[in-house]
C-alpha cells in the first residue's frame, strides 16, 4: 500500500499531458520492454542493492516479463473499451496515464522489494516523459493546456493560480491559452475543430474572428457540444456538470486575476476576455455561440457581484465617515474658535448659541469672566 | 455591463436557437439579481416582457422564472421604483394563466408566492383569463 501511495505521488494530478506529447511518450512507456531499458534498469538495481544485486535482478526480469504481457494485454483491452469512437484525445490521455500507473501497480504486485526500484525507475521514466512533454509543448498545441488542466483537474482555484504563475513568466502565451480556452469550451476537445483553433496564436492581437470562420467553415459538426453534453455516455463523462464548472471557472479565474495583478493588468485581461466572448457569440455555429453567451454572462456575473460587494463597502465605508465627522465635530466645537472670537476693541467676545454644550458653554463663559472680566458683558450680548 | 448587455444580450434574446434564448434570459435574470443597482431599471427590465411572449414555452417559464426571481430579491423601496414595469408585466403576466405549456404554472405559481396577494389578484382578473373561481 504504501508504495502504490508513492507511486501516486509520483504523478501529481495537476499534471498536463498534450496531445502529441502522449503520442511522443508512449513509446517510451513501452520501451520498458526494450533491452536497452533493462539494462538501465538493471544498473539501476545493481547500484542500489550490491548485496543481493544478481537474485533481485532475475526476480526483477521474471516479475516484469510476467506483468509486461499481462498488463499489454489489459492496457489494451481497456484503450479498445475507453476509446470508442472517440478521436478525442484527452480520454487517450487519461487512459494512458491511468494505464502506466497501473503498469506500475501490477509490477509492484509481485514483490515487495521490486516495488521499491520500480517506483524509482518509474520516477525517472515520469521525469523522462516530463521532459518529453516540455519538449513537445512548444511544437504541440500548447494552447490546450488551460483547457486540458480544467478538464482534469477537480479545483479551478489551482488551474487559475498555475496560469497566473505562467502570465507571469510569458503573458502572451498565457493569453493564447485563454483565448483556445474560449474557443475549446465551446467545441470540446473535438479533432475536427484542432487545425481551425490552431491559428489562435494570432488572434490575441488580431482578434478571434479569423478562427470563429475557419471554425465556422468546419461546420456544426458537433451536435453534443460539452455545455449540452449528455454525461451518461462514457465518452462524455469527463464535460459532467460542465455549465457549473465552467462558471464557477469564470468566477475563480475574475477574482484570482484581480487579486493576482494590479488593477490596469486586471482590467485588461477582463476586457480582453470579454472582446472574445462577444465576438464567439455572434458565431453561425450553434456551440460557440451557445457557450460563449454563457461564459460571458458567467463572467459577467462574477463582475457583477464584485461591483455590489465593492458598492456596498464603500456605502458602509461612507456611512461610518459620516457618523465619524458628526461625533467629532461634536467634540471640537467647543473647543473651536469659531466660537470665540477677539472683538476690534480687544474684548473676547463669545457667542454661547453656537455652542452646543450648554455645561460646556457656561462653563466657558465662567472661564472667561474670571480671567477676562470685561469680557462678560460682550459673551452676554453675543 | 453595459457592452455585456448591448453586445451580448440584445442579440442572444432574439437568436434562432431556444436553448440560446433560455439561456440569456435565465442569465440575464441571474446577473439583474447580482447587481440590482445597476440592473434594475425600465430599460433593462422591459426585455423581460418580449421573453414571456417567446414562441418557445421553455423561453417564456425563464422570463417569467427570472422576474420571480428579481422579485424575491428586491426590497419595497427598490419594488417600488420599477413599479412601472410591474404595471405591464402583470397584465401580460395574467394571460399566461392560460398557457397550458408544460412547467408554465409552476413558474407562475412562483411569481404569485413573490408578489402581494393584492398584486396576485391582478393576475387572476386579466381579462383574458377566465378562471376567477379557482383563486377567488
Amino acid at each position: 500500500m504504501s508504495t502504490r501511495r508513492s507511486r501516486r505521488k509520483v504523478k501529481p494530478v495537476t499534471q498536463f499531458v498534450p496531445m502529441t506529447s502522449f503520442k511522443s511518450s508512449t513509446p517510451t512507456k513501452r520501451d520498458k520492454s526494450s533491452p536497452a531499458a533493462k539494462e538501465n534498469r538493471a544498473a539501476s538495481s545493481n547500484s542500489r542493492q550490491k548485496g543481493s544485486a544478481s537474485k533481485r535482478a532475475k526476480l526483477q526480469t521474471a516479475a516484469n516479463g510476467k506483468s509486461k504481457s499481462s498488463t499489454s494485454k489489459r492496457s489494451r483491452r481497456r484503450r479498445s473499451s475507453r476509446v470508442v469512437d472517440d478521436e478525442d484525445d484527452a480520454a487517450s490521455d487519461d487512459s494512458a496515464d491511468d494505464s502506466s500507473v497501473e503498469d506500475a501497480d501490477e509490477d509492484g504486485g509481485s514483490d515487495a522489494d521490486d516495488d521499491v526500484v520500480a517506483s524509482d525507475e518509474d520516477e525517472h521514466d515520469v521525469d523522462v516523459d516530463n521532459a518529453d512533454e516540455d519538449a513537445d509543448e512548444v511544437s504541440g498545441p500548447r494552447c490546450q493546456r488551460l483547457f486540458r488542466e480544467f478538464l482534469l483537474q477537480a479545483k479551478p482555484q489551482n488551474v487559475v493560480r498555475a496560469w497566473l504563475q505562467r502570465y507571469g513568466t510569458h503573458d502572451t502565451v498565457a493569453m493564447e491559452e485563454v483565448a483556445a480556452f474560449c474557443l475549446y469550451s465551446c467545441v470540446g476537445l473535438d479533432a475536427e475543430y484542432d487545425d481551425a483553433i490552431e491559428g489562435v496564436a494570432g488572434c490575441v492581437e488580431d482578434g478571434v474572428e479569423g478562427v470563429i470562420e475557419s471554425m465556422n467553415a468546419v461546420g456544426d459538426a458537433a451536435v453534443f457540444y460539452p455545455l449540452v453534453a449528455n454525461s451518461k455516455l462514457a465518452h462524455l463523462k469527463k464535460y459532467k456538470k460542465f455549465g457549473t464548472r465552467l462558471a464557477t471557472f469564470w468566477a475563480t479565474f475574475l477574482a484570482a486575476v484581480n487579486a493576482g495583478t494590479d488593477a490596469e493588468t486586471g482590467h485588461d485581461i477582463t476586457t480582453q476576455c470579454f472582446s472574445w466572448l462577444t465576438a464567439i457569440s455572434s458565431a453561425k455555429n450553434r456551440a460557440l455561440r451557445h457557450t460563449a453567451t454563457f461564459s460571458a454572462f458567467a463572467l459577467a456575473k462574477a463582475l457583477a457581484k464584485q461591483c455590489a460587494a465593492v458598492q456596498r463597502q464603500l456605502s458602509n465605508n461612507q456611512t461610518r465617515l459620516k457618523a465619524e465627522r458628526r461625533s467629532s465635530s461634536n467634540k471640537v466645537r467647543p473647543i473651536c474658535h469659531r466660537n470665540v472670537r477677539v472683538c476690534a476693541h480687544g474684548t473676547v467676545a463669545v457667542s454661547p448659541a453656537g455652542l452646543r454644550s450648554r455645561m460646556l458653554r457656561s462653563h466657558l463663559s465662567h472661564l472667561l469672566h474670571v480671567l477676562l472680566p470685561e469680557s462678560s458683558a460682550c459673551a452676554q450680548a453675543g | 455591463m453595459d457592452s455585456v448587455f448591448k453586445g451580448i444580450f440584445m442579440h442572444r434574446a432574439q437568436d434562432v436557437d431556444w436553448h440560446i434564448r433560455e439561456a440569456t434570459v435565465t442569465n440575464f435574470a441571474e446577473l439583474v439579481v447580482a447587481y440590482k443597482k445597476y440592473f434594475l431599471k425600465e430599460k433593462f427590465l422591459q426585455h423581460f416582457l418580449h421573453a414571456i411572449e417567446d414562441k418557445d414555452t421553455r423561453v417564456r417559464v425563464a422570463g417569467i422564472r427570472g422576474v420571480a426571481a428579481i422579485y424575491h430579491s428586491v426590497d419595497e423601496d427598490e419594488f417600488e421604483a420599477i413599479e412601472m414595469f410591474k404595471d405591464r408585466f402583470h397584465d401580460k403576466a395574467g394571460e399566461r394563466f392560460a398557457d397550458n405549456a408544460p412547467g408554465m404554472m409552476n413558474a407562475m405559481l412562483d411569481l404569485c408566492f413573490e408578489v402581494t396577494p393584492m398584486q396576485c389578484a391582478t393576475f387572476v382578473r386579466a381579462p383574458s383569463l377566465n378562471m376567477n373561481h379557482a383563486f377567488l
